[in-house]
């Protein structure tokens, strides 16, 4: 910010460098120097938004345009929302300092589920109104997009355009349409009619849903004449040559994420059947090391940041990732930059590359076994076995370490009491592999963190009830009485803060009513242990005549239209379907680097799928 | 070689803390081709100091990074890189070398802005006697006079305000000019709080 203008405010919150912007290589243009004003908003705090790739990447693809100054900001936090409201001041734009309701544009980025309170209530502070249908001409569009708006229905009322899929390139069209509607002097209707048109838009207000006596979805029809009945999901074919953020701001504060995130690739080649990512951004698509190591150098040096992390889905999973490493050890290890890798796969595990790897820095290691039998991982299609499991951490032992994190997931499809069992008896094993060996003076330590399952759209798993509050608690304290050993901590999620993302990941439209309630009430920041409350909402649902049953736990039928069906991923439902007989019968499926599942993915391609041809075959 | 970077920090960068200050340094040395000295072990850094903490909501016209290099390119050269690699609020003056460590800072000058119902003629009576406020340490929390570490101070009226000028102690025996303010409560708001000098 420029001026002095929201000091008053500033003096009586606890981390003012949330509200001010100017962080180097944050952008500027001189706001009355364009003819286009777009805020980028993440729905929580600064710090977990600071530390968000994709939005530096979108922001950064509109500030190329001409004439157009994407600013951003944050939800803030309730200090300062208290300030804001006790001097009556709206939420405004980190850069200029101007209100969000002075922008053309405002646009979400949706993470998670738990952020939809966050998003209705940026909009009531800044004193815009949530429903669509309330806002005039007057008044901002308000866009989203993210992975959250592969079921955009519980935000379906609020929002006047969903951008679905990879942004890049479908964003700066949605600018430029915008653009050309106003020169034509065309009323907001018109231009959202147009961007129904446009390839990766959704539109809610021209979709009409229409329910059943079951309470079911029965219908799901476009309301006017030439809206597509489906909408396509936009992805960038080839990520060498697409935008880069490699100057982009470096925060004061203390972030979540505070380093070069370098993306090695988009999709997964896997399938494991519980994950949306792994189905909702395929086709696997990847970038060259001598493009990646570039732009790591660029970022290293515009940055000042001594960490690069290599961000994907399954790290192990790029074929060139040798090479990759090789080409930045040999400039990071003299400047003293430590490489990070997340996102290792257990059966990928490669000690002599994580001993090159640490060779500056010191990072935990993470593994995700997910399930805790056999039966279980091949229901899931995790397609790692126990053997590979504990030869890779008798190679991270060996390697020197002694702690390691694994992840399980409670609640999966047809999980027993047995498979809550082994997870226990797994990280028993490994513990005991620890001291299979003599290692001088060193105690183990195995953290078993186990989340709950949240079935999701657009998996095989999306007709599959969450298990029942009571049940995943039950489970979680039957895990509790199976650990012994004192080298084991176990950490578990509060079930039902998933039950709250189940009943929004697969909701429909009539669960806004309850969002705009709960805003109403002053709930937000859901995904907070401090803000987080169930009670509230459980009353919330009960005013608003919401059974959450309805949503989390109940088993759909395959013939059922979901309210996501609209959305076209490419990934078919048949396949989906057939994944989910298979996971039934224990039975896996190959990755697709191994044998093509037939997914329909490539259809997204204009040739063949990069997982399986093309340069990486 | 010691390098003594001295900096002003001002605009939005008052709203940065001490503790996020360090990173931004150790960034903008990363940032530059300058021969730092790191630490050693699992984390390597540079060696990193300042002469005397700044806290958030001050601005400071005289503050001083220290750290160290190996074979130094000469101060004007330092300075450049300093300068281009140094993000809008931060601006390096002036790069010294020297072969011993920067001594413990000893005071500090500054200017505190206030607005008040009062004349500065009336806070300066209403700060004449003994000023007891409730001073906060790590290890204790008690009623101390500070208008003995109050020095050298001149009152003027200004547009903006009233402008205290004065020096405090600074380095292990350091008053926050913030505790001026605390006193004052009911007869003055601080402004801006502005540090000018450091004394060694």
């Amino acid at each position: 910010m420029r001026d002095d203008r929201y000091a008053e405010l500033l003096k009586n919150v606890e981390k003012p460098g949330r509200y001010v912007g100017g962080e180097l290589h944050s952008d500027w243009k001189d706001p009355s120097e364009v003819d286009t004003r777009i805020c980028f908003c993440f729905p929580d705090s600064y710090e977990i938004g600071m530390s968000n790739l994709g939005m530096r990447i979108l922001i950064g693809c509109m500030n190329r345009m001409d004439g157009v100054f994407c600013e951003r900001s944050y939800a803030p936090w309730p200090d300062m929302e208290s300030q804001l409201v006790e001097h009556n001041v709206p939420l405004y734009a980190l850069e200029s300092g101007d209100p969000l309701g002075d922008f053309d544009m405002v646009m979400f980025t949706l993470q998670y589920e738990l952020c939809y309170t966050n998003v209705l209530n940026m909009l009531k502070l800044s004193g815009i109104p949530m429903y669509a249908s309330e806002r005039g001409s007057g008044y901002p569009l308000i866009v989203a997009g993210g992975p959250c708006s592969y079921n955009p229905e519980p935000l379906a009322d609020f929002v006047d355009v969903f951008s679905i899929g990879e942004g890049e390139e479908a964003l700066p069209e949605l600018v430029e349409l915008y653009r050309q509607c106003r020169k034509e002097g065309l009323p907001k209707e018109e231009f959202l009619y147009r961007a129904s048109r446009l390839e990766g838009f959704y539109v809610p207000s021209l979709y009409t849903p229409e329910y059943g006596e079951d309470g079911k979805l029965s219908a799901f029809r476009p309301n006017r004449e030439g809206v597509p009945a489906k909408v396509r999901k936009r992805i960038i074919e080839d990520l060498d040559h697409v935008y880069f953020p490699e100057s982009s701001p470096v925060p004061y504060l203390d972030v979540v994420h505070d380093r070069v995130m370098l993306e090695v690739f988009r999709g997964c080649i896997r399938g494991c059947r519980f994950c949306q990512a792994g189905m909702v951004y395929r086709p696997y698509r990847d970038k060259s090391p001598e493009n990646l190591d570039a732009c790591a150098r660029a970022s290293v040096a515009n940055t000042g940041y001594s960490e690069i992390s290599l961000t994907s889905l399954s790290i192990s999973d790029y074929p060139r990732l040798p090479e990759l490493i090789d080409k930045l050890l040999s400039w990071t290890e003299p400047k003293r930059v430590g490489l990070s890798l997340p996102s290792q796969r257990i059966d990928a595990f490669y000690e002599e590359l994580m001993t090159k790897v640490m060779s500056v820095r010191k990072s935990g290691l993470t593994f995700a076994p997910e399930a805790g039998t056999q039966r279980l991982r091949d229901v899931i299609n995790k397609n790692i076995t126990e053997e590979e499991i504990l030869s890779a951490c008798g190679k991270a032992f060996d390697g020197g370490r002694n702690t390691l994190k694994l992840y399980f997931m409670n609640g999966l499809p047809t999980e027993t009491d047995e498979d809550v069992k082994g997870i226990a008896l797994l990280a028993q094993k490994i513990v005991d592999l620890f001291y299979s060996v003599k290692r001088s003076g060193r105690s183990v330590g195995v953290t078993v963190s186990v989340s709950c399952f949240v079935p999701k759209p657009f998996t095989p798993f999306q007709w599959d009830a969450q298990d029942s509050l009571e049940e995943l608690e039950r489970k979680q304290m039957l895990l509790r009485g199976e650990i012994r050993s004192r080298k084991i901590d176990y950490k578990y999620h509060d079930a039902r803060v998933s039950r709250l993302e189940a009943v929004f990941a697969k909701g429909d439209r009539r669960l806004g009513e309850a969002l705009a309630e709960a805003v109403r009430r002053g709930q937000r920041f859901d995904a907070w242990d401090e803000y987080f409350d169930y009670d509230r909402w459980m009353k919330i649902f009960d005013v608003c005549g919401i059974d959450p049953a309805f949503y989390a736990n109940r088993q759909l039928s395959e013939d059922e239209l979901l309210p996501w069906d609209f959305i076209d991923i490419g990934v078919t439902r048949q396949f989906l379907l057939h994944e989910r007989e298979k996971s039934r019968r224990g039975e896996t499926t190959p990755d697709c680097r191994t044998k093509c599942s037939g997914c329909g993915a490539v259809t997204l391609c204009s040739g063949p799928c990069s997982c399986t041809e093309g340069r990486n075959a | 070689m010691y390098v003594f970077a001295e900096f002003e920090k001002r605009g939005i960068l008052r709203y940065i803390s001490h503790l996020d200050l360090q990173r931004a340094m150790t960034r903008l040395l990363l940032r530059t081709d300058l021969p730092i000295v790191f630490s050693e072990g699992f984390n390597p850094h540079p060696k990193l100091t300042f002469a005397q903490p700044l806290s958030i909501f001050q601005e400071s016209v005289c503050e001083i990074a220290v750290f160290r290099m190996d074979g130094p390119p000469p101060e004007e050269k330092t300075l450049e890189a300093l300068r281009a690699a140094a993000p809008e609020g931060l601006t390096f003056r002036k790069v010294t070398y020297s072969e011993r460590k920067l001594p413990e800072c000893r005071a500090a000058k500054y200017e505190i802005l206030m607005s008040s119902a009062l004349t500065a003629d009336g806070l300066k009576a209403a700060m004449e006697g003994p000023m007891p406020v409730l001073k906060k340490s790590k290890a204790k929390t008690e009623t101390v006079d500070i208008s003995p570490m109050i020095k050298e101070r001149e009152w003027r009226e200004t547009e903006d305000g009233i402008l205290l000028t004065c020096v405090l102690p600074a380095g292990s025996k350091t008053l926050n000019p913030s505790y001026i303010g605390a006193f004052l409560e009911g007869k003055a708001a601080i402004r801006s709080i502005l540090r000018t000098e450091l004394y060694f």
